[in-house]
Parts: C-alpha cells; structure tokens; sequence
C-alpha cells in the first residue's frame, strides 16, 4: 500500500505525512473585529425594524438607499466567510522528506511550492515584538544550500516547535541521503573490485 | 410587485447562491485533502473549516429568514 495522495494531492508513494500547519489566528483579528461592528449594527437594525419599515413606506430613495445598504450587508457576510474558508485552505505540510507550501484560496489562488529537506541549508525562526512572544507566533525563514533563495513561512503558530521539527527532519533526511549516498559508492568500488583479474589486471580486452 | 422587493429577492437568491456554491467548494476541497485536525491546527483551538461551514449555512439561512419577513411586514 502506497502513500500516494494519502492525506494530500501530490503526496508521493513512499512520503511520510509528518504534521502541517496553518497561520497563527493573529492574522484574522482585524476580520472579526469587522464582524463585531457589523453585528452591532445589525442588531440595532433588528433593535428598531418598525421605526425602519415607517420611515421605508412610501419613500422609494429611502427603499433604494436600504436596498443599496442591505446588498453591502449581504456582501460582508459572503466576504467574511470566504476571508475564514481561505484561512484554512493556506497550509504548510511538513513530510518527511520535504517542506510544502500550498497557497489556496476558494476561487482565485490554487499554488504549491515544496523544498526538498536535502537542499535546506539554514533555518531562522523569526520573532520580534511582545505579541510574537506573549502568543508564540513567529516567521520560519528557510535558506536554501542551491540558490540564494529564501522561503518564509509567515505567522507560524507555536514556531519553537516547528523550527525544531523542520531541523530535526533536515537531519534525518540529509542523514539518510548520505547513507545511500556512501552505500552507492561502496557497491561501486566493490563491482570494480570483483571486475579485476586475480593478476590484478583488468579482464577488459583494450580497445584496437 | 414593486422593484424594491424585486431586488430584495434578487439579493436573496443570489446570497443563497453562493452559499451553496462556497460549501460545494469546500466539499470538492475535503475530497482531495485528508489532514487530521489536532487542537494547534484548529482556529482558537476549537473551530474547524466544517464548523465554519454550518456557521455560515445557518448564517445565510436566518438572513433568508429575516428578509423574507421584513418584506412580507413591510
């Protein structure tokens, strides 16, 4: 049984799922503060509905002007929905032999990057200022060994723990690639070992 | 009837729309991607996508409600 889009599109047959992750809740803050405003002014709204109907009675700029400003309402809601829909659509998964970034969002935004752990060269973990401390968010900032290219994963909850599991899984990795890495080498030295004659001299005729 | 309570219902129907429209996105999105939710992945260690999901049908559907009602009254 393979491991083939086990837990994700794009899981690759013999990749461990490890954990993923999702921005830290600090980046919603100024939605729902939105979505506070707006329920206070709904609930004023429900709170006077008849002095509203009398005043729309009869008046058609008043019904378009309500009109105008329920369409803006209806709007809000859909938007807010959908801002806390692409929050969870915005993962980071980590595998055990790389990093993927899958931006998505419900209609406009469907793209994924992935870092082999074997090409990171350095991690940073990232987090200036009282709220990254006080709540644990921080930014990841992965180097790469192959290009001066920077990957940053922004607003990582809990970014202790993941900074050491990323390094912990670059280890491991790098680890194990060099251990297939010297068995290669080993089985080739020993194929052309076994390739000379007991003289010691190569069996190959010379070419003419 | 009168184009103030046309456009209400066009609004309405259009809310109610894209409320399936969104909830069929997130259907075809679970089908491809199986994470398993722990507490740190939840927003506020509690809510899930789903949650959010039946928050807003439930949200879409008293607002339906409730426009339904403030024409019928007006």
């Amino acid at each position: 049984m393979t491991n083939r889009d086990k837990y994700f599109k794009g899981q690759q047959d013999k990749e461990e799922f490890v954990c993923f992750m999702r921005q830290h809740w600090i980046v919603l803050v100024k939605e729902f503060i939105y979505l506070i405003v707006f329920l206070l002014v709904c609930y004023f709204t429900l709170a006077n509905i008849d002095s509203i109907q009398e005043v729309l009675r009869g008046n058609r700029e008043m019904k378009l002007l309500f009109a105008t400003a329920f369409f803006i309402g209806t709007l809000y809601i859909h938007r807010f929905f959908i801002k806390i829909f692409n929050y969870f659509l915005q993962v980071g998964i980590i595998t055990d032999t790389r990093i993927v970034e899958h931006q998505k969002t419900l209609f406009m935004k469907d793209s994924m990057d992935s870092i082999d752990m074997a090409q990171i060269q350095n991690i940073e973990r990232v987090g200036d200022g009282i709220l990254p401390n006080l709540l644990g968010y921080g930014h990841i900032k992965i180097f790469l060994s192959a290009s001066s290219a920077v990957k940053t994963f922004q607003y990582v909850p809990n970014a202790k723990f993941h900074f050491r599991l990323i390094s912990r899984q670059k280890e491991i990795r790098q680890n194990q690639l060099a251990r297939e890495h010297r068995q290669v080498a080993s089985e080739a030295v020993a194929n052309e070992v076994s390739n000379l004659s007991p003289s010691g001299k190569s069996n190959e005729t010379p070419s003419q | 009837m009168s184009v103030f309570t046309t456009l209400m219902i066009a609004i309405l129907l259009a809310s109610l729309t894209a409320c399936l429209f969104v909830s069929s996105r997130i259907v075809a999105y679970n089908r491809k991607y199986h994470f398993n939710e722990i507490t740190y992945t939840r927003l506020f260690r509690i809510f899930t996508k789903e949650h959010f999901a039946i928050i807003y049908a439930v949200f879409i559907l008293m607002h339906s409600v409730f426009t339904t009602w403030f024409l019928l009254t007006l």
